[in-house]
């Protein structure tokens, strides 16, 4: 039989190692903030994904303790990480693949009570005229 | 030796039973990643079809608050560890008070969010044939707060759920129930809040940044 100390300890990190882990986070949250203030394009959201991804990491390997906790509980992670995934990219594959006209941008009247015709923001769509 | 009454007959001993109700809270927490997943999935689609409209709509919403709601809740995570550290190490008072923080810290999430739905609804940016928001019109603009009140709604709606069981804990907690033996209870009410602030970590920059 495992001893009551030892077993509730292995594996667990120290209160200081937690904090640092809340302050890196806390560090990430300002760099996204920042970094979102920039005008970088396309790359905006790409280095607003990366921060994401490393944050939940931390909060999943160390919060959430699957650096020690190895195995199944991993596998369900994998599993949810693996169909969101999928489901995501066969969504944007397809309407971003589509024949124009089938998509929702070619509906003028999707926006009706706001969309007005003589409005300046209003955006090209040289598909659509129905 | 163990105190055998926190051991189901059924388990032979309380690291099964740990490991047991550890699997079962990481496949509920993976059925909640889908829930959320279709909405991200939503979420994908119509950004790439109104990226101008997904655009403004992020410029329009309240960054500096919506970051300081991230601090709220990665402080919220910070306290719930803390709370599970105490509670192996039998401290009831100490993982009592963290409990209770951490509930804290979801009800002040909370009132942000209030507070900037609040003015979402003064100012007519609502979902779908609501939106009468005149200042901001682009096409799709509709579909983005559509998207960002369901993602934000059922999220906070997560966030109640999770404070609730946190002040839970925190009662159970004071009777010093938990040891370095059974603290499942307070691990696993855990994972719940650490999840609601994994989902927060991937709506902040996805509504309010980019």
């Amino acid at each position: 039989m495992v001893d009551a100390s030892t077993e509730a300890e292995h594996g667990d990190l120290s209160p200081a190692r937690y904090a640092v882990i809340y302050v890196c986070l806390l560090i990430l949250t300002v760099a996204t903030y920042s970094l979102s203030r920039l005008s970088l394009g396309t790359w905006s959201l790409v280095i607003a994904l990366v921060i994401a991804i490393t944050k939940s990491s931390l909060v999943v390997l160390f919060f959430m303790q699957l650096w020690q906790h190895r195995g199944s509980v991993r596998l369900a992670l994998a599993t949810a990480l693996i169909w969101l995934l999928l489901l995501t990219f066969f969504v944007v594959a397809d309407v971003r693949t589509r024949f124009p006209l089938t998509n929702p941008t070619a509906n003028p009247v999707l926006d009706g009570p706001v969309w007005s015709p003589g409005s300046p923001e209003e955006p090209s769509r040289q598909t659509s005229t129905p | 030796m163990l105190p055998e009454s926190h051991v189901a007959e059924h388990f032979a001993n309380i690291q099964v039973q740990r490991q047991a109700a550890r699997l079962g809270m990481w496949t509920f927490l993976a059925t909640e990643i889908l829930l959320f997943g279709g909405l991200f999935a939503a979420y994908a689609e119509y950004r790439s079809l109104f990226h101008e409209a997904f655009l403004l709509g992020a410029r329009h919403l309240d960054a500096i608050m919506a970051a300081v709601e991230t601090v709220v809740l990665i402080t919220g995570s910070f306290a719930v560890v803390m709370a599970l550290y105490y509670a192996k190490s039998s401290r009831a008072g100490m993982a009592r008070l963290c409990l209770l923080a951490a509930a804290a810290t979801g009800f002040v999430f909370l009132a942000l969010h209030g507070v900037e739905y609040f003015h979402h609804f003064k100012e007519g940016a609502l979902p779908g044939k609501y939106y009468s928001f005149a200042e901001l019109r682009v096409t799709g603009i509709s579909l983005f707060f559509a998207l960002y009140f369901l993602m934000t709604g059922l999220h906070s709606l997560h966030v109640l759920v999770g404070a609730g069981v946190l002040v839970w804990l925190a009662r159970r907690a004071l009777s010093g129930e938990f040891s370095g033996q059974h603290y499942h209870p307070v691990e696993l009410g855990g994972l719940y809040w650490h999840l609601v602030d994994l989902i927060w970590i991937f709506l902040f920059p996805l509504l309010y940044l980019v």
